[in-house]
């Protein structure tokens, strides 16, 4: 009992808090942003520009295909829609990556493991940011309503946020040791774009259909920003989504990583 | 300070599709190069280090001597800790500085100047920067170049920058691997003045190289590896000599 209660708090500090406090992840992802639009003129406005093109293009054919032309709710709805999937498709592909493309710092250094998790995870956390402008827009153009249910974005985002750095690590470790899953991830990537409620609406939805997407748990990830967004009440089974999301990735997804790490240089 | 390591082996898992294909029959046993490979079960391993025990003292300066694959490389790496030993003990009392070519761990995107203050941040958190810029710019000589992008660089400028910025923090135990000449010339002869007043500081060097002149300006002791395993160790002239007796037999 006595080693289980060490081994737990050992993975808890590896991951947490010692080499949290040297900010060495915040130099990392904060570099990997300036460098990726250095040389060009828009410079990281192209985060948000990109979002923007998206939603807007998007809306101007499907409020005609869905019938929802006088519908100012669905612009805010796919605008919120894309922003969130922005972030999960990234936790998916690029954040999965992470090691994969933080290797020169593995295989030069002896830098903490931890650390590059942490710095990736704060680089999307930035475009994220980035990407809130478009929701600011929309915002001050009408398409959006705030109420008081918009402040649950302080607590939704941070949840998910904090829940995802373990699995970033684990996706990390998978994705660096088997080569064939980000490849796989990605080709399905698509598919789930068009599978989760994004640019349809769920009351679309009718028979068995209504039930499906419920079991889709990126659905309650992109909810979870979402929905505060627009300033709508988040969902009870949204909650426990949260609440069993964070504590499964603290604890298995955290011990799986800290005891898988070990031959990571191997694997790049 | 010191480095301790007992009963040290460095197994190496390699993976790749078609490695149970193709090394279904090793034949690796009158090779010159690598180190030596083993199959078990499904997986491939490089035996890079083999029962390795060795102490490094105060004041050592130990060159490391073998043929390509031997295990020079992965001795400093595991003690710089980069990569993990299969099994044994390592103790390494002091602060680590490493020497692994000139490639940067950051982007081509970045200043002269960025690259420095980056640099510090990642590696050396606890230590101001500004400090040692001035004295980093000046001595690379690069002037104005500092203010533009690395990718602009030629590779003997890029060398100058990485030598100066690693030889800018004085550190107990120094690690380097192959290329300790830099630039040109001019550059090799004053950066070969600043090494040596670096040294001075550390309390212990270990360097690979095959550059049997450059070790013996550097080194009082030899360690010589052979497929991951210790041949000699002791005065760098015997460690020589003892390599080269080798490869005439």
């Amino acid at each position: 009992m006595n080693q289980s209660i060490s081994t737990a708090i050992q993975i808890y500090r590896n991951l947490f808090s010692n080499q949290i406090f040297k900010k060495t992840w915040l130099v990392i992802g904060y570099i990997d942003i300036v460098q990726s639009y250095r040389g060009s003129f828009l410079g990281p406005l192209w985060i948000t520009l990109s979002v923007g093109i998206q939603a807007l293009s998007i809306t101007y054919i499907y409020t005609q295909l869905f019938n929802k032309g006088g519908n100012t709710d669905y612009y805010g709805y796919v605008v919120c829609g894309l922003i969130s999937w922005a972030w999960i498709s990234a936790l998916l592909t690029e954040m999965g990556n992470v090691f994969i493309i933080y290797s020169n710092y593995i295989k030069t250094s002896n830098i903490n493991i931890n650390q590059l998790v942490w710095a990736m995870a704060w680089k999307h956390t930035i475009i994220f940011l980035h990407n809130l402008v478009l929701w600011f827009c929309y915002l001050i153009a009408g398409q959006i309503n705030i109420t008081i249910y918009t402040l649950y974005i302080f607590i939704t985002l941070p949840i998910l946020l904090i829940s995802s750095i373990p699995i970033i690590g684990i996706l990390g470790l998978f994705y660096a040791r088997y080569r064939d899953i980000p490849k796989l991830v990605a080709s399905l990537l698509t598919i789930l774009l068009f599978i989760t409620p994004i640019f349809w609406q769920i009351d679309q939805l009718t028979g068995v259909r209504k039930y499906i997407y419920q079991l889709n748990p990126f659905y309650y990830m992109i909810q979870s920003i979402r929905a505060p967004l627009m300033g709508n009440l988040i969902t009870e089974s949204n909650w426990w989504f949260l609440l069993i999301y964070f504590i499964l990735s603290w604890t298995l997804a955290a011990s799986l990583f800290n005891f898988k790490s070990r031959n990571l240089v191997f694997w790049l | 300070m010191n480095i301790n390591l007992k009963s040290v082996n460095v197994d190496m898992p390699v993976f790749y599709s078609g490695h149970n294909r193709l090394f279904k029959k090793p034949n690796f046993l009158n090779k010159r190069i690598g180190g030596s490979v083993a199959i078990t079960s499904s997986t491939l391993w490089v035996q890079a280090l083999k029962n390795l025990s060795l102490e490094i003292r105060q004041g050592d300066r130990l060159g490391l001597i073998g043929h390509n694959g031997a295990g020079k490389s992965t001795l400093l790496k595991v003690i710089a800790g980069i990569i993990p030993c299969s099994s044994g003990h390592i103790e390494i009392n002091g602060k680590v500085g490493t020497i692994f070519g000139n490639e940067s761990n950051l982007s081509n995107e970045l200043t002269g100047r960025e690259t420095i203050d980056f640099y510090f941040k990642i590696f050396n958190p606890d230590i101001q920067s500004q400090s040692y810029q001035e004295d980093i710019i000046s001595f690379t000589e690069l002037g104005d170049y500092i203010d533009l992008p690395l990718r602009v660089y030629s590779a003997g400028m890029t060398a100058r920058l990485f030598a100066a910025l690693i030889t800018s923090v004085h550190n107990d135990i120094l690690l380097i691997d192959e290329g300790i000449g830099a630039g040109d010339l001019a550059f090799q002869m004053k950066f070969s003045q600043r090494l040596d007043k670096f040294l001075t500081y550390a309390s212990i060097l270990v360097a690979a190289s095959h550059s049997f002149e450059l070790l013996k300006q550097y080194c009082n002791k030899g360690l010589v590896l052979e497929h991951g395993e210790m041949r000699f160790f002791g005065p760098i002239n015997e460690a020589i000599e003892h390599y080269t007796s080798g490869l005439k037999a």
